[in-house]
This record gives C-alpha cells, sequence and structure tokens, in this order.
C-alpha cells in the first residue's frame, strides 16, 4: 500500500495505524454482532409475558472493544 | 496588502492569504478537487452550521491577483474564510480545551469518512477558539478518502493531542512548556520516558506510547532504506478507520485531569467575593468598558474572570490569560456550560508570553502579533510583575504602551497584605521602583491618566490611562 500525503506519516506509526484500525474494525464488526444479537433477542422477548415490576431489568452488555 | 500566512506553507495544495480585511486559502488544482468533494457533500453545510468548521465561501480567484510563488502547481480556486477573533495556541490552552479540540478533530475525522472523505492531517493548530466554543479552522485538510490507507494523521495525533492529554492526566505535568518547545509536539520515544511502569498498564499508554516507541526505536535503528520494508503493506478499510477514530475518542473523551476537576468543582461552589473593595473595581471596570465599548480587552491575571465577564459585557471579545492552569481550566469550563463566545480564556504568563516560533520564527506568531488590545485590564496584577517577577515598573508601562492599549491598571501600595507577603523573602531593597510615587510619575510619562481612584481599604488605587 503507497500513502500519498504531504504529511510523513512515520513507518513505525502507519503501521501501528494499520493494525489498530484492524483491531478497532474487528471491535466494531463484533459490537455489531453483539447488538443485533440482543435486539433479536429482545424481539422474540416481545412475545413473553411482561416481567414483574421487581424483576432485575436486563443489563446492558458492557463494550467490549479493547480500548486503545 | 496581501501576503502568504508564514505558517501555512507545509501543505503543498493549500495556502492561507491574509489582507487587511479578510482571509483568503489559495487552492491548487489538487487541493480544488478535494475543495469540490468537501462542497459537493452535506458536511461543509452539516459542520459550518453547526459551527464546528469556520465558515467558507468560494470566490473569483482574481482576488489574489499573480501570485505565481504561492503554490508550485499554481492557484486553481481561492476560498474566503471567517474571520477568528483571536487566534490562540495549544500551549496556551488549558487540558480542556485541549480535549475538546482532540474530539471536534477526531469527530470531523469520523463523519469525513461517510462522505467518501478523509483529513490529511491531526493538528491542533487547525483549532481556534470563538470564546469557549472550538472551531476546525484548516478546510483544506479535507481531501478525497484513499481507500486502503491507514489514519495518516495518527503519529501527528498522538505527538500533538493525545501526549499531552496523557501527561497532564497521568502525571499531572503541564503539557505547555512541551507543545511550545517542540512545534511538531512530542515524540513516541520521548513520551514513554515520562511513564512508569504502571502508567503503561493505563489505557491507550501501551498501546500508543510504549509500542508506538518501541517500533519507532526499532525502524530508527533499520537505518536507511528501511522506511521502504517498514511500509505497511495491509490495506485498511475506511471502516476500519473510523473505528480506530471512535475508539480514540471514547479514550480522549475518558481522559481526567485531577487538579482541574477540583479546580472547577471549587468555582462552581465559590460565591463571588464582595468586599468594598471588589465593589467599586466592579463598577469601575463597568463603566470604563461601558464608555469605551473596546473591540478588543486582555484581561491580564484574570483568576476566576470576573472582571472579563464585566468587561465582556461592554467588550466585542475579551481574552483573559492567566498563569494558573487550574484556574483558567474552571473558567473555561464555565464558559463552555453557557456557551460564552465572548471571553476567550489562556494559560499565560505575563512575564514569559508566547513567541513566535517554528520555521523563521514565523509560523507561530507573538501574542502581541496576533492582536494588540484597545483596553488591557491589569487589576491586582503589577506587584506580581515587579516584585515576584522583577520586571521594571517602567518596563512593563512602556509594554502596554507601545501596544497603543489604554491600561485599566490597579497599584497596590507597599502597605496591602499581599505586597508585604510578596517582598517578606526579599531583600530590603530589591524592588526600589515598587514605589507610588514612582509609579505614578512613570505611567504619567506614559499615559494620560485620565481617572485616579484610591479604593476604600486605602491600599489600593485604580487608574485609566490612556496613551499619550
Amino acid at each position: 500500500m503507497e500513502i500519498f500525503a504531504y504529511l510523513d506519516p512515520g513507518s513505525a506509526s502507519a503501521l501501528l495505524a494499520a493494525v489498530l484500525a484492524g483491531i478497532a474494525g474487528i471491535g466494531a464488526a463484533l459490537r455489531t454482532f453483539g447488538q443485533n444479537f440482543v435486539n433479536k433477542l429482545m424481539f422474540w422477548k416481545k412475545d413473553e409475558p411482561a416481567p414483574a415490576a421487581d424483576a432485575t431489568p436486563a443489563e446492558t452488555p458492557e463494550d467490549e472493544t479493547p480500548e486503545q | 496588502m496581501s501576503s502568504a500566512e508564514p505558517g501555512s506553507f507545509r501543505d503543498r495544495d493549500s495556502r492561507v492569504v491574509i489582507t487587511d480585511d479578510a482571509i483568503y486559502r489559495a487552492l491548487s488544482p489538487e487541493g480544488a478537487r478535494d475543495w469540490a468533494a468537501l462542497s459537493a457533500s452535506p458536511l461543509l453545510e452539516r459542520l459550518t452550521s453547526q459551527g464546528r468548521l469556520v465558515g467558507t465561501r468560494e470566490i473569483d480567484a482574481g482576488v489574489l491577483g499573480d501570485s505565481p510563488d504561492l503554490l508550485p502547481t499554481g492557484v486553481e480556486k481561492v476560498l474566503e474564510h471567517d474571520r477568528v477573533p483571536f487566534v490562540s495556541y495549544p500551549y496556551e490552552w488549558t487540558f480542556g480545551m485541549l480535549q475538546d479540540a482532540a474530539k471536534l478533530q477526531l469527530d470531523l475525522g469520523i463523519a469525513a469518512i461517510d462522505e467518501g472523505l478523509q483529513l490529511k492531517d491531526a493538528t491542533p493548530y487547525n483549532v481556534q477558539f470563538r470564546g469557549a466554543d472550538p472551531v476546525f479552522i484548516d478546510v483544506g485538510s479535507f481531501e478525497e478518502l484513499r481507500e486502503g490507507e491507514p489514519w495518516v494523521g495518527y503519529r501527528q495525533f498522538c505527538m500533538l493531542y493525545l501526549y499531552p492529554l496523557l501527561f497532564q492526566a497521568h502525571k499531572d505535568l503541564p503539557f505547555h512548556p512541551w507543545l511550545r518547545g517542540s512545534i511538531d509536539g512530542i515524540q513516541p520515544i520521548d513520551a514513554i520516558k515520562v511513564f512508569s511502569l504502571r502508567d503503561r498498564l493505563r489505557k491507550g499508554v501501551f498501546l500508543h506510547a510504549s509500542l508506538h516507541a518501541r517500533l519507532d526505536r526499532r525502524a530508527n535503528k533499520s537505518g536507511p532504506g528501511s522506511a521502504e520494508q517498514n511500509k505497511t503493506t495491509r490495506q485498511v478499510k475506511p471502516k476500519a478507520v473510523q473505528a480506530q477514530l471512535q475508539s480514540m475518542r471514547r479514550l480522549v473523551d475518558k481522559l481526567r485531569w485531577k487538579a482541574g476537576e477540583t479546580s472547577w468543582s471549587g468555582y462552581r461552589q465559590s460565591n463571588t467575593y464582595s468586599d468594598d473593595d471588589d465593589r467599586r473595581k466592579q463598577a469601575f471596570v463597568a463603566e470604563v468598558a461601558a464608555a469605551q465599548r473596546p473591540k478588543l480587552t486582555w484581561d491580564m491575571g484574570c483568576n476566576d474572570g470576573a472582571y472579563s465577564r464585566i468587561a465582556a459585557e461592554s467588550s466585542e471579545r475579551v481574552v483573559a490569560f492567566d498563569f494558573d492552569h487550574a484556574t483558567v481550566e474552571a473558567l473555561y469550563r464555565s464558559l463552555r456550560e453557557e456557551g460564552n463566545d465572548r471571553i476567550l480564556p489562556l494559560v499565560s504568563n505575563l512575564a514569559d508570553p508566547s513567541p513566535g516560533l517554528g520555521w523563521r520564527g514565523l509560523e507561530r506568531k507573538t501574542l502581541v502579533e496576533r492582536g494588540a488590545p484597545d483596553l488591557m485590564l491589569a487589576l491586582a496584577l503589577i506587584h506580581h510583575v515587579s516584585i515576584s517577577a522583577n520586571i521594571p515598573i517602567a518596563d512593563f508601562l512602556q509594554w502596554a504602551r507601545d501596544m497603543g492599549t489604554t491600561l485599566l491598571i490597579e497599584f497596590p501600595k507597599r502597605t496591602d497584605p499581599m505586597v508585604q507577603a510578596l517582598l517578606a523573602n526579599k531583600r530590603e531593597d530589591a524592588n526600589p521602583d515598587y514605589d507610588e510615587g514612582i509609579f505614578e510619575r512613570e505611567l504619567e510619562r506614559r499615559f494620560t491618566v485620565e481617572r485616579r481612584e484610591e479604593l476604600p481599604s486605602g491600599d489600593r488605587i485604580l487608574f485609566l490611562a490612556a496613551p499619550r
């Protein structure tokens, strides 16, 4: 891959940026997948009878993306 | 009269030209293509209307006349930008200002990818503040997305945004001398030396500083010819770059500077103090500002900004300076919360104001070159300047006189408790010019004293002085 920038991105930095983008991209894809999965689960849950008022609410999944 | 802005030479496709009454940007054929892509996208209108991107219009290229040397490939198009009231630099900002500028930079990068665009750099010098409101000023940074490229501004972002923020957040180490000391910012191999082993476990430090420095060292050791070998063969998807920018934004957003937080909570709880001296000073400032209607007021040693706020009621713009970072941070956050776009708070030591920096010392301007004030407030200041910094009274007054500003200055007498505290550790004859009679004589040599008022405590005198 050639980089055509007026700014020298630094060869080591460009390599690191590419790797980090890959990791972040995978993290984002997993997050979207997880969200879709939860949405599907919620859709299925809609058919269930409403939970009792004192029931513990479903936990929101934590952001699992590795923070850079 | 027009001249190429000495600080905008780095990008060969875009050059800023400043005239007495306008700011233009000349674009090369390549730059013009990038501008066409930006202006055709909904991003330009959206960001401009949100106030996040400086107002920009395309105008007749003839306005610059014959300008063969402006850009090596010639000038294809000319844009006109809205003027930013007072130019400031990251080494004058608070932690919160640099953090907000970083978030703006990343937000724009994230939004650009959705429109098939990208930002070609990542420098805080492309952000300015209108009061407490950050605005991105380098329209020439937007270019057409190059599929497969990694984030080209990553290194620059680390060196000029991330490391300074990490220094302040994790080490309580002021970033200002680092950014003032190097226009390109902090190298990864230098940044990592500041962090302890424990710090390296903190979010962002290992990947962006530790690993970055290690790779840098390896690349440097490999010597000439290594650049080609080190060039990544990876093709990076734009969505992955976008995810990286989002991840970086989360990291930046979570950074906290403890002293800034403490100062901010203290600021919110504190009441404006109101002894008799203060009430008189407030009235004096309000009356002077209302009578003068200054375009630009400088409040030197602004502290919590109480007098800046009073002056701002009758001034078009106020720049509020103080050397205490935490105090200015609290002021910034308060102004930001209220959406104030008239008062610009800056961290600056009057005894050591920002010099000219960069190539030929012209890339970044000195403080005074960026706009001398019509009115200068120097309240509870001169004793610090004279006694703490040892700047002769006559020198300080001459500096103000050379700017041609009207001076509203408070002189605390030697009987004032704060003056006595400052003199306590000094030789008895160390500051012979710190004397009421000498001060008035030196003031009158350079200014016409229009108003003189002794404050109720009897220890302090206010002067309103117009330059002779």
